[in-house]
């Protein structure tokens, strides 16, 4: 599992951030942290990777006209170019911080990780281009779930 | 907000030395002093519970293969 890769992952939900969430859903990892060397020392053998990813929804319609910042739209063909059969959207405003266990993400185990594809190198500038903007100036719209997710968020 | 604490005169002036050094005001030294604290605290308290939180201060982001200095450096401060 890499930066890039869209995966099925048990995405938490909004009212039980540090669970699994109840159902099989894709999301897009935007990054694999390691804990740094001294993070390493002070754990011994208990360091653990924390995947950071993004939500997806193919329920297109459920925004407005004009989609909120932050919420990149997929078309059909873009889909179907990354082994998804309908449009959807990547909302880089909700983020989840989780383990690389098989409750978070049931095929972990298989031999491709759980890995559905990996992105194009230009939907993948549009996204982190848009995580960026929300960063800069909508930073109240995010969501952080995930038992990893930083502190006070 | 503004508060007042008690402060022994000895450590007041321990304090003042330290802040004066570093050109700040006391007020600004017991700040950041209990920021490190808290934080410090803060990440015991993770490892003793075996779950360390996301903080881009304990974690490297992976670099991806392929991945330019400038696109790693991009996609780190995102997380900053």
């Amino acid at each position: 599992m890499r930066a890039g890769d869209f995966v099925w992952s048990m995405f938490p939900f909004d009212d039980a951030p540090e669970s699994p969430g109840p159902a099989r859903h894709v999301a897009l990892v935007v990054a694999v942290a390691s804990p740094n060397a001294l993070m390493r020392s002070a754990l011994g053998g208990r360091a653990t990777d924390i995947v950071v990813c993004l939500y997806t929804t193919s329920r297109i319609g459920r925004f407005e006209a004009e989609l909120p910042v932050g919420v990149v739209p997929v078309s059909l063909e873009l889909a179907r170019r990354h082994d998804q059969q309908v449009p959807f959207l990547i909302d880089t405003r909700r983020r989840a911080f989780l383990p690389p266990t098989s409750n978070f993400f049931p095929d972990i185990g298989a031999a491709n990780g759980g890995v559905i594809a990996s992105i194009e190198a230009q939907l993948f500038s549009r996204v982190k281009e848009a995580m960026k903007r929300v960063n800069d100036r909508h930073r109240h719209h995010i969501t952080n779930a995930g038992p990893l997710r930083p502190r006070g968020t | 907000m503004t508060v007042s604490i008690m402060l022994d005169p000895s450590v007041y002036e321990t304090a003042k030395r330290v802040a004066d050094k570093d050109g700040i005001q006391v007020g600004e030294l017991v700040a950041d002093l209990v920021r490190r604290h808290a934080a410090m605290v803060d990440a015991f308290g993770d490892i003793a519970n075996d779950q360390v939180r996301f903080d881009i201060d304990n974690y490297d982001i992976r670099r991806e293969p392929g991945e330019s200095d400038a696109e790693y450096a991009d996609r780190v401060a995102l997380f900053r």
